[in-house]
């Protein structure tokens, strides 16, 4: 009996110690657990009733950064929870070898997706959207996204005549990077989501009037279908 | 905060508040004389050559026996020189030989020289007429689906005369810029960003080109480049990592970029814009509106291998949304875009001071400033409904000159530095 007692005694240690133990595989996957965890409370808080988005690699999670360009340091970056940064898609469209063609080949949407690729307009100075309803707008293009994988998009960011061309360029780009955020906190691939700013070069109404700022203030969609992926 | 001038010796000469006449010698030049061209050419020549004294910032006209300097020309043949004396000092100097063609743009361009030398006699200091400007001009093309805004490079003198394109993208080219230093890889080349494919992206193209080649391998948006003087740095604007940061890409003017790109300055929700080096490239101006709205914040220039967090000082405290800061050659200057009761103005911060002085007044927009290697003169785009110019302007002399007209948007000038070679 004592002998069993003993086999007993260190089955019992060993299954403690490796129930506790954390490899590189688990640890991952709590992240990935707690990153959309903490995804779908942060929706929810707004009322939002989405899937979330499924990280699919390390890469995916980690970025680019690493491989591509040196980063700040994470204190010096002062990420917080509301400005998620999603990295751009690594395949550069048009480019030599890319299987993104060039914006030429991304087209406004068809009168069928009018109503789903709909302009965004924002507030002056702001990258926040002008109205709580754009935000089902985003619904409708991640919904669109989602079922139809082979689609890709450009998010072009553009602002009205009141800034300064350089700075307006900036900001353009934030608004781009604003709309591809929230269409990626919906699930959609952030590698099918292409940003682009004109800033005031291309205004929608050639006006300068109070209207045709708000026209202006915006961000617009491009699309195009690849071929043969899903 | 404060800063040593780079050049001590110079404060005299940024004092911004001057008026002109005292401080400006007054040259009378004597009529061009030939046998040899038509008396339309000679007058168009020495209208260039006169024009060229009257906006230099040291000098003025001034006819009669009672000027500072008498300049006496001498046209022999197609040989161009002169005569400068100082007047009650009994000092002369010679100028030249130059040999003109004929042809009105070389000829222009011989002026401008002439000028230069001149002006070097006179203040000291070479004059900034031979220099050249790049800029963009921003056009519609009629398509079938409405009106498609195109854009390309071009390039003048510094007056806005002997203008030429120098892209021919069919794209969308904007914000040029010179490379200060001549090598292997910047020999006969300029920068800008191209929308070619789509997002813009900077660019290298030979004068001569007219397509360039993208030469940065980071991925997104990369918008606003400048050069450090030295040419050992580019700072950019990209959405690379999903914010609008600030980066910065060491240089080599012989092999091109070297290394990664390294991410100097982000902030959450918050837009980068504008970076401009120090003249020594150990700090960066750039605008950030981290705190509601635009102003220039200041950061050390990161290296590879930085053991520092940036920790950006504001510069701009008396006036709303500046933009487009640019900083002056000799390091103790820099030059915005300000509003001011509405208008956006071009303002100097001047560094020895910490005073921030508007330089321009009126009603059109005026923005993109960009120095003349004096850093003296300054040129810039106005930015109106109606149109958008290109005019210059010295601190001496605060009239501004519009230099370009006619049809299509004119904007993002840059003025040539003083450029050297290996």
């Amino acid at each position: 009996m004592k002998h069993y007692s003993h086999l007993i005694a260190a089955f019992g240690l060993a299954f403690l110690l490796t129930s506790c133990q954390r490899n590189t595989s688990t640890v991952w996957e709590d992240t990935k657990t707690m990153g959309r965890y903490l995804h779908r409370k942060g929706q929810l808080l707004w009322k939002q009733d989405v899937d979330s988005k499924m990280i699919e690699s390390a890469d995916e999670f980690n970025g680019p950064q690493e491989e591509e360009f040196i980063p700040l340091r994470d204190e010096d970056l002062k990420r917080q929870f509301a400005d998620m940064s999603i990295p751009q898609p690594k395949e550069v469209p048009g480019a030599i070898g890319s299987p993104i063609p060039s914006i030429d080949k991304f087209a406004a949407p068809a009168s069928h997706l009018s109503n789903i690729f709909q302009n965004l307009y924002f507030n002056t100075d702001e990258h926040i959207l002008r109205s709580k309803e754009y935000y089902n707008n985003i619904a409708k293009i991640a919904d669109y996204m989602k079922k139809n994988q082979n689609t890709y998009i450009f998010v072009a960011g553009h602002c009205d005549e009141r800034a300064s061309e350089a700075y307006n360029l900036a900001l353009g780009t934030r608004r781009a990077n604003t709309i591809r955020g929230l269409l990626v906190k919906k699930g959609v691939n952030p590698n099918h989501i292409y940003t682009i700013s004109f800033g005031k070069e291309m205004p929608a109404n050639l006006g300068h009037t109070k209207e045709a700022w708000s026209e202006n203030r915006r961000v617009e969609f491009k699309i195009f279908e690849k071929e043969g992926s899903k | 905060m404060h800063l040593k001038p780079l050049f001590p010796f110079e404060e005299k000469e940024i004092v911004i508040p001057l008026s002109t006449r005292k401080v400006l010698s007054s040259v009378s030049v004597s009529e061009l004389r030939s046998e040899t061209f038509s008396k339309d050419y000679l007058s168009v020549l020495q209208k260039i050559l006169n024009d060229d004294l009257a906006r230099n910032g040291s000098c003025y006209l001034e006819s009669g026996e009672t000027s500072d300097f008498h300049l006496d020309l001498d046209l022999t043949g197609k040989e161009l020189s002169a005569l400068l004396e100082l007047r009650g000092g009994g000092v002369t100097k010679t100028l030249g030989p130059y040999t003109l063609c004929g042809t009105l743009s070389s000829d222009r361009r011989t002026m401008h020289k002439f000028h230069d030398e001149l002006c070097q006699m006179i203040t000291g200091k070479k004059g900034i007429a031979s220099s050249k400007i790049l800029f963009a001009i921003q056009f519609p093309e009629k398509t079938p689906e409405g009106p498609k805004w195109k854009s390309e490079i071009w390039e003048s003198d510094y007056d806005g005369a002997n203008k030429r394109q120098v892209t021919s993208e069919n794209s969308y080219c904007i914000h040029p810029v010179f490379f200060p230093l001549e090598g292997d890889f910047t020999k006969g080349k300029f920068i800008y960003v191209n929308y070619i494919k789509g997002q813009p992206k900077i660019y290298a193209a030979s004068f001569d080109a007219h397509r360039g080649e993208s030469f940065l391998t980071l991925r997104g948006n990369q918008l606003l480049p400048s050069l450090s003087p030295k040419g050992d740095m580019i700072a950019f604007i990209s959405d690379a990592s999903g914010r609008v940061d600030l980066f910065v890409q060491p240089f080599s003017r012989n092999y091109g970029p070297m290394g990664k790109p390294i991410q100097a300055y982000s902030y959450p929700r918050s837009v980068q814009a504008s970076p401009t080096f120090r003249p020594d490239g150990k700090k960066i101006a750039f605008v950030s509106d981290k705190k509601g709205t635009p102003h220039i914040y200041l950061i050390d220039t990161p290296y590879p291998g930085r053991d520092t967090s940036p920790n950006p000082t504001c510069l701009t405290k008396t006036y709303r949304q500046n933009t487009c800061p640019a900083w002056s050659p000799d390091g103790t200057k820099l030059a915005y875009s300000a509003m001011i009761d509405g208008i956006r103005q071009i303002v100097v911060y001047d560094f020895l001071t910490q005073e921030e002085i508007p330089l321009t007044k009126g009603p059109s927009h005026k923005e993109n400033p960009s120095w003349a290697p004096n850093s003296l003169h300054i040129i810039y785009n106005t930015a109106d409904p109606s149109s958008s110019e290109l005019f210059i302007i010295n601190l001496k002399q605060k009239e501004p000159l519009q230099i370009t007209s006619g049809a299509g948007k004119k904007h993002y000038p840059a003025w040539e530095p003083t450029r050297g070679s290996l």
